[in-house]
């Protein structure tokens, strides 16, 4: 499994034929305020061809926000690792359902544990949660709180998404140390093959969605889905991503921690049209 | 190092900022009169300084300011934090405080329907209201009428309410108005006041729904932590 907070080794050809890419990086707000950056994402490939992916947003307001999105991101692939290599790969929506929602779970006893040790309370590490897996047939997420997944499907010209959970102010969302997190979490299952998969936490959800028409905006997603299919012709394609996510242009537009984690199927993504 | 080509083409949506709207609603009634009224000034001086260093706050907040005395005054309506103009307010007359406290809250219903009209999304909205004395020369049901509202709205979570005693203040009274325990302002220190006021405003975590709203540690103007 590869974790990531801060730094993550991204680019390096993750077993056939999945190429990831991903980062998080801390915010402006945050630096100025002292704080690390308080996002994580975690990813693994299973059985030489399922991708499982989470990425999590520590709130600002918590004091351990950063451990927790760390610690949640971690235990959920983790659980994913085991309960697929222990079954076979849900086929209906219920069986979506219990898969995903175990690695909720985990999630939320992994915090509840490292707070136990830390000697505070798991509010202490509330956190954003977004879980996906990707087969050979379909795509489920499983979502608390803000930011977004995308999926690139038919060769990049469908997208599937989901869109963060919307509070009545733009600073307040879920966490899954809220009340009610299991029972609110957001559940979306494609079943279709898809080629292309990008996971955000909100930092970048201003620029990657139309808020208005409550869509992706494509001009954001399809080079990123075609750096992602080339990744492997790059030479340091972590270090690329890195720089664009501190780039000017993104850190004019947000101060908040930003975490892109991309996905794709090289041979089926790359050559096709936006 | 040459930036990725594939990178170089990402485009970014267009989306209207979110807003932060916050009311400073100011007491300039007699007894602020002299070095009180001077050091307000300076501290609402200070507050443009330091909002507008921040890019994005000096976009997304926005500051209306609203003064009572013997009459209500929008003395400026709301407008983006980066181009806030401070007035220099003078005090002289009684404390008209329920009506100001009304004119707040008017103030922020409309301009929230105003971001659901343009499709803006805003945090919760604040007012932080800074008084050295009581109501007086109200009627006692305005101040009532006052109180009420602003236990509704803190109550629907419609806006966060601050009360900030300066010396002289009646604290009791302001206990009863505002939804949550007044703050004392430490001698003239509106400088630091406002300075952490822009500092609150630019630093708005994320936080859990239904959450109260937690300030930051206010020991720099204040003798009484939050």
């Amino acid at each position: 499994m590869e974790v990531g907070s801060r730094q993550s080794p991204g680019g390096r050809s993750a077993p056939a034929p999945w190429r990831v890419v991903a980062r998080s990086v801390a915010g402006s707000a945050h630096k100025k305020h002292g704080k690390p950056c308080q996002d994580a994402h975690a990813w693994s490939v299973v059985g030489g061809q399922s991708l499982l992916a989470a990425v999590a947003d520590g709130a600002g307001s918590a004091a351990w926000g950063g451990i927790g999105a760390a610690v949640a991101a971690a235990s959920a692939v983790r659980s994913l690792e085991a309960q697929i290599q222990n079954g076979t790969l849900p086929a209906d929506e219920a069986t979506w359902k219990d898969l995903l929602g175990e690695a909720l779970q985990a999630a939320i006893e992994g915090i509840a544990e490292r707070a136990e040790e830390e000697g505070g309370e798991p509010r202490d590490l509330a956190t954003t949660l977004l879980i996906c897996v990707a087969t050979p047939a379909a795509c489920a997420v499983l979502q608390v709180g803000d930011g977004c997944v995308v999926a690139a499907a038919r060769g990049g010209n469908d997208l599937k998404f989901t869109l963060p959970a919307r509070g009545g102010y733009v600073n307040e969302t879920t966490f899954v140390t809220s009340e009610g997190a299991l029972e609110s979490a957001q559940l979306h299952v494609w079943s279709e093959p898809i080629e292309g998969l990008a996971m955000l936490t909100d930092g970048l959800q201003r620029l990657a969605l139309d808020m208005a028409a409550g869509r992706p905006f494509a001009g954001f997603f399809a080079p990123l889905f075609a750096f992602a299919a080339r990744s492997e012709d790059k030479a340091d394609p972590g270090e690329d991503l890195e720089r664009f996510l501190r780039s000017e242009r993104v850190w004019s537009r947000t101060d908040d921690d930003v975490t892109l984690l991309l996905a794709a199927l090289k041979g089926r993504y790359g050559m096709l049209p936006r | 190092m040459s930036t990725d080509l594939d990178l170089e083409n990402v485009e970014f949506a267009s989306n209207p900022d979110p807003r932060c709207p916050c009311v400073l609603l100011l007491d300039t009634s007699g007894s602020m009169a002299g070095e009180p009224i001077a050091a307000l000034n300076e501290g609402l001086k200070r507050f443009r300084d330091e909002i507008s260093g921040d890019e994005l706050a000096a976009r997304r907040a926005e500051v209306a300011v609203v003064t009572f005395d013997s009459d209500v005054k929008v003395v400026r309506d709301f407008v983006t934090a980066g181009s806030f103009d401070p007035p220099s307010l003078s005090a002289t007359g009684q404390t008209h405080m329920g009506a100001g406290i009304h004119k707040a809250l008017d103030l922020i219903e409309a301009r929230k329907a105003e971001y659901k009209r343009n499709g803006v999304d805003y945090y919760r909205p604040w007012v932080f209201m800074i008084t050295d004395g009581a109501p007086q020369g109200e009627p006692a049901d305005v101040v009532e009428r006052a109180a009420q509202r602003v236990s509704a709205s803190e109550a629907g979570k419609h806006v966060a309410f601050f009360a900030v005693a300066v010396q002289g203040a009646d604290v009791e009274k302001l206990r009863r108005l505002s939804a949550r325990p007044p703050l004392e302002l430490s001698g003239l220190k509106f400088v630091e006041l406002f300075v952490w006021l822009s500092s609150s405003i630019q630093a708005r975590a994320k936080v859990d729904v239904g959450d109260q709203v937690t300030l930051p540690p206010t020991d720099g103007w204040s003798s009484v932590q939050a």
